[in-house]
């Protein structure tokens, strides 16, 4: 803790606006601040699993599908770079996130989620609802958790539809969308 | 870039601190070879600490915090080859999980509905009454703060940075790090005091 307080340091009177508390009790209860706090939930696990799954993807046998759906989606994200590259020349993209006219950040989510799901169905042939349904509950369950928090995301981007934040958000749900859909394809 | 000084580093008597930091160190080392059950040592010895700051920094939000923390130890994961054993494993930790929390705060900037608390106006906005009658946990206060004041507070009254690391980081100057860290301080004693 940074002890550099003004030259008042240890006078316990009053200092600025009336009623305002005396300096040495605000240092007192920033003192009283405890150093650690629990989250609500074993944050480890879910730690555990982003760190394993790679080395959980070259475990793996490969197999078709795998390099089509990868492949698939390198053409998504390309398509959607040569999209949004054009804009960024003549710079109407930065023009749209100084006025706010055109919610840039939005259309490039609904971008990135059409175009994940195009890769998909046009490299396996399955939708990612059928997907969904999945016979291993665990994958199932997980896909809808997933798709679920992709649309409230969608959602609050539609309400900031400026949030670089929730873009970013929603591009690591897709990621993990992703992975899970490469492993519900193995299974 | 000169590491900040931590309420751990300045509370702990050096002999703890050393036998910690060699403990972190041997953990850290395994887990650089990839040794996940000594990483997740350092998880359940960290944890806690990151969890705090991060939750401070982000204004209360509890699973937003979450989420950042697993973002922290995730990327530290990564980075664990780029640690140097130059200072403590703790203080870099900290510090990468306080980049990661400011970056989150900045992309929210970006928001049209974000804080635009650089200036004096917001400050004197959020000046509002809190309790009327009583005095008011301080934990309980520094969420009201708006995210830059905040972070500036944070930063230097509770973690040890120096005004020019915070400039460093939150992209200001020295001088109005050291205004809002002013202002913060008063706004949170008006407050604690239960004045408007």
């Amino acid at each position: 803790m940074n002890d550099q307080f003004d030259n008042r340091k240890g006078n316990d009177q009053p200092i600025g606006p009336a009623g305002a508390v005396s300096e040495l009790e605000y240092r007192r209860q920033l003192k009283a601040l405890p150093r650690e706090l629990d989250p609500a939930a074993d944050l480890w696990p879910g730690i555990a699993a982003r760190l394993q799954a790679p080395a959980r993807r070259s475990a793996a046998p490969p197999s078709w599908f795998r390099y089509a759906l990868a492949a698939g989606l390198a053409c998504a994200a390309l398509a959607l770079g040569s999209r949004l590259l054009p804009q960024a020349e003549t710079g109407s993209v930065l023009a749209e996130r100084r006025t706010g006219d055109a919610p840039w950040v939005v259309r490039e989510a609904e971008l990135l989620k059409t175009s994940m799901d195009a890769a998909l169905v046009d490299s396996t042939g399955i939708s990612s609802a059928r997907l969904a349904a999945h016979p291993d509950r665990a994958i199932g369950a997980s896909l809808r958790e997933l798709s679920s928090a992709e649309s409230e995301l969608d959602q609050a981007l539609r309400l900031n539809p400026q949030s670089t934040f929730l873009l970013d958000r929603l591009r690591h749900v897709q990621q993990k969308k992703a992975r899970l859909t490469l492993r519900a394809l193995a299974a | 870039m000169m590491l900040a000084m931590t309420r751990n580093d300045s509370f702990e008597p050096a002999p703890s601190r050393e036998l910690e930091q060699g403990a972190d160190f041997a953990l850290v080392r395994q887990a650089v070879g990839g040794n996940m059950a000594a990483y997740e040592q350092l998880y359940r010895l960290h944890h806690r600490r990151i969890f705090a700051t991060v939750l401070r920094l982000l204004g209360g939000d509890r699973g937003r915090a979450e989420d950042l923390t697993q973002e922290a130890f995730v990327r530290v994961w990564q980075k664990l080859s780029e640690f140097r054993f130059e200072s403590a494993f703790s203080t870099w930790l900290h510090r990468l999980a306080v980049n990661i929390a400011l970056m989150a705060l900045r992309s929210d900037r970006a928001s049209p509905q974000a804080d635009q608390d650089s200036d004096d106006e917001m400050l004197q906005l959020t000046a509002r009454p809190s309790a009327p009658d009583a005095q008011i946990d301080l934990e309980a206060l520094i969420p009201r703060l708006p995210p830059r004041a905040r972070a500036v507070l944070l930063l230097h009254d509770v973690e040890g940075w120096q005004h020019d690391e915070i400039g460093q980081e939150l992209g200001m100057a020295v001088g109005t790090s050291k205004a809002q860290l002013h202002r913060a301080r008063g706004l949170l004693r008006q407050w604690m005091g239960g004045n408007s």
